[in-house]
């Protein structure tokens, strides 16, 4: 059996993203076979102008349509454009992907304001969840990005997500007064 | 004291400990501290007298703590300002990278999805080694919960299906209420039988309410007939 065309039957029937793992268990080979032949099928998609893209969302791979074909998709099936993310809902969205698993008085004492109903926003649209409680008094909920979230962002893992800047900008945010430690560690 | 040059050198040598504000180690930051002053005296005199003065600060907050305070005051301000401080850097620099995520998610909207394929005959089948049905056999033949007994464990975590009509409970509160005027809900609740005739009489008043034929009085103990009509005729 051709193990690219079996991959892309699996994804196109599948809709959801599937485990590299399972694929490669299911057709009886390698996971670094399977990986290998999922590069090669979403590099001759790619290369061919294909409608249809494969992409990688941390460990599994899932079929979606060609970026440049979206316009043409959502007028054909009269689908209105995706919901904007508020100024807001991105910042909140951020502090969870970058400092997750976190709990919802972390963003809040970082953005200074209450994140409650921007949660809850960012759960319905499936871009953040729930994964457990902080062991403290209390409990709080600790929240983290779905596979959602990255591919709405068109990432294939967390270290994808742009790097923050390693140095804490000087408390009164002029970058001047910032004073280098060995020469590596502006404070 | 001004905290905020001095914190930040503070904060930047907590994130090179790897420990948590909460965690700070006095003694260990101190120690960076002093080791970094060493350094650093001859650059220059106004920063090194500032950081001078703040090490002073943590020797005596360290003094304190040596001399039987648990957490001095002092200590809890310093942390809360340095964790004030550690919100302001991430929440700038997530700031700084808001307009790259906003791109991204622009250039992900473009990903269109399909939900998965039905498949009518979803159901599965298993196939089991001769070794794994005999351990299964044993494990259900040497249990120590009888069937009889798991069932009713079973049983106890399912709600009881309700049982009493709830239109008959509409009918028999608005004949009593139509005779009465009004009811308290404690004796309403508590002429009910069993448990499916009180939920019944729960979502009967609910219902009623909602419909606007009865209201809730004030106190919230009691309810009474606003606009029965013919409609609740106890039929």
């Amino acid at each position: 059996m051709e193990i690219k065309a079996a991959i892309e039957g699996i994804l196109f029937a599948s809709g959801d993203p599937v485990d590299v793992s399972r694929i490669a268990a299911v057709l009886g080979v390698t996971r670094g076979e399977a990986e290998s032949a999922a590069l090669e099928l979403a590099h001759d998609m790619r290369q061919s102008g294909r409608g249809v893209r494969v992409v990688r969302i941390e460990n599994a791979l899932q079929m979606c349509s060609a970026p440049e074909l979206a316009d043409v998709i959502r007028t054909t099936l009269e689908s209105g454009k995706p919901p904007k993310l508020s100024p807001q809902a991105l910042e909140v969205l951020s502090v969870v992907a970058y400092f997750q698993p976190v709990t919802r008085a972390y963003i809040e004492q970082v953005r200074g304001v209450d994140a409650s109903n921007t949660l809850r926003m960012l759960q319905t649209r499936g871009l953040v969840e729930r994964c457990g409680h902080l062991n403290v008094v209390g409990r709080p909920s600790l929240y983290a990005t779905t596979d959602a979230f990255l591919r709405t962002f068109a990432l294939e893992s967390l270290s994808e997500l742009p790097p923050l800047a390693g140095s804490p900008v000087a408390p009164d945010g002029s970058a001047d007064d910032q004073i280098t430690i060995d020469g590596d560690f502006p404070v | 004291m001004d905290f905020r040059g001095p914190l930040a050198l503070i904060l930047q040598l907590l994130s090179r400990s790897k420990i948590a504000v909460r965690d700070i180690s006095l003694s260990l930051i101190i120690d960076q501290y002093l080791e970094w002053l060493d350094r650093e005296a001859e650059r220059s005199l106004d920063i090194t007298s500032e950081f001078a003065a703040m090490a002073s600060h943590l020797m005596f907050i360290k003094s304190k703590t040596l001399l039987g305070e648990e957490r001095p005051e002092e200590l809890e301000e310093l942390i809360s300002t340095l964790e004030r401080i550690r919100a302001t850097d991430v929440y700038l620099q997530i700031k700084s990278v808001l307009p790259i995520l906003a791109d991204a998610y622009f250039e992900g909207a473009g990903l269109i999805t399909k939900l998965p394929e039905y498949f009518p005959d979803s159901a599965r089948r298993y196939e089991h080694a001769a070794d794994d049905l005999i351990s299964a056999y044993e494990a259900i033949m040497f249990r120590t919960v009888s069937p009889d007994e798991l069932l009713t464990n079973v049983k106890r975590g399912y709600p009881h299906p309700i049982l009493f009509p709830i239109d008959e409970k509409i009918g028999q509160i608005t004949a009593l209420l139509r005779r009465n005027g009004s009811v308290l809900l404690r004796e309403l609740f508590f002429e009910c039988g069993e448990r499916s005739e009180r939920v019944a009489a729960f979502i009967a008043v609910l219902e009623l309410c909602a419909s606007g034929a009865v209201s809730l009085d004030d106190d919230g103990f009691t309810i009474y007939a606003a606009d029965l009509g013919e409609t609740f005729d106890g039929d």
